[in-house]
């Protein structure tokens, strides 16, 4: 009856020959990987709009441009069940202790989109001497993905949703469709 | 329902008012009486009693002449013609009696007055910042304007940037 006699106890060195040995087959990450697939395949936004690119959003929501194919239309009215903060349109200063108030509620992980130029950078409101605006909602917020356009159009939105789970899978997502 | 030249002639029989120039094809405004700022609420009176609802109010920094306010309360109806006009000069630092208690949605309109232009109302129910966060100091729609201070939020906790 062959016992298995345990070794002397390996050195480091034959430790880290073992792990790089072992690296192909063994994946300890596995588990987050799964799990953020399954994110970036059901991003939760919330209901949440500031200006006119809001209106380009709800339309990417609608049959024509179904957000819904992208797992990411399920529109929370409460930023305790979102994932997703879409900054669509102009941050006014009155406006701006709100959002911050918004997604300091959303639970980790979280993740924000600046879409169209007001988001991104004040936009068309940024000048010299202005005193309404936020310029930017970088300045009050992390953003993960800036989408350009005034508004951008739906399917720009659609391509910064897609980018944002490329963002959270590390680019292995949707390989069969893009 | 009366209609704008009724209505002018009551205000102008009250001695409440003066004609003012107006283009009707162009601004739509069948009627424009100058009215002094003291008697606001009575001529805006006479309006809803002649069943008129206020349609917009507008405040512009006069420098010419006196460095005035200008305060204009454009009244509509359903029917045509239907617009009338009512101008007040304000000098700086009178108080306006407030529409508020006659038409309710001068409420706003005057607040945003208030905190654009820096023009006070007499009797406002809440005068408060409508647009503007609150605490805001500075008055933007004034023609001395020229950026807003440096010790104002910029909405993201740092300085506000100077007009250079």
């Amino acid at each position: 009856m062959g016992l298995i006699v345990p070794a002397a106890r390996p050195t480091d060195a034959e430790l880290e020959r073992l792990a790089e040995e072992a690296a192909p087959f063994v994946r300890l990450s596995l588990l987050e990987d799964v799990l953020n697939l399954c994110r970036a395949n059901s991003l939760w936004p919330m209901t949440f709009g500031l200006a006119c690119c809001a209106i380009e959003m709800m339309a990417t929501g609608m049959a024509k441009y179904d957000m819904d194919r992208f797992g990411a239309a399920v529109f929370r009215p409460s930023p305790r069940q979102a994932d997703l903060m879409i900054l669509a349109g102009t941050i006014s200063r009155k406006m701006a202790p709100v959002i911050k108030t918004l997604w300091e509620q959303m639970p980790e992980p979280k993740w924000s989109i600046a879409m169209g130029g007001c988001a991104i950078s004040g936009g068309p409101f940024r000048y010299p001497g202005e005193y309404a605006i936020v310029e930017g909602a970088e300045r009050i917020v992390r953003v993960d993905v800036h989408i350009p356009g005034c508004p951008p159009r739906p399917e720009a939105l659609l391509e910064g949703i897609l980018k944002l789970g490329d963002k959270i899978t590390g680019g292995r997502r949707l390989g069969h469709a893009r | 329902m009366a209609t704008p030249a009724e209505l002018a002639a009551l205000l102008d029989a009250g001695a409440l008012t003066v004609a003012a120039p107006t283009e009707h094809p162009m601004l739509g405004v069948a009627e424009s009486r100058w009215v002094a700022p003291q008697r606001l609420v009575e001529a805006a009176q006479w309006a809803r009693e002649g069943g008129y609802f206020l349609e917009s109010m507008t405040c512009v920094d006069r420098l010419e002449p006196h460095g005035v306010f200008e305060l204009i309360y454009t009244f509509n109806r359903y029917d045509s013609p239907a617009r009338v006009a009512l101008r007040a000069w304000v000098p700086r630092g009178l108080a306006v009696p407030s529409l508020a208690g006659v038409f309710a949605i001068a409420d706003w309109n005057e607040r945003e007055a208030w905190e654009l232009y820096g023009v006070e109302f007499s009797g406002h129910p809440d005068l408060t910042w409508l647009l503007l966060p609150e605490g805001t100091e500075f008055r933007p729609l004034l023609k001395s304007f020229a950026g807003p201070p440096p010790s104002s939020d910029d909405g993201a906790g740092r300085p506000s940037a100077r007009l250079e």
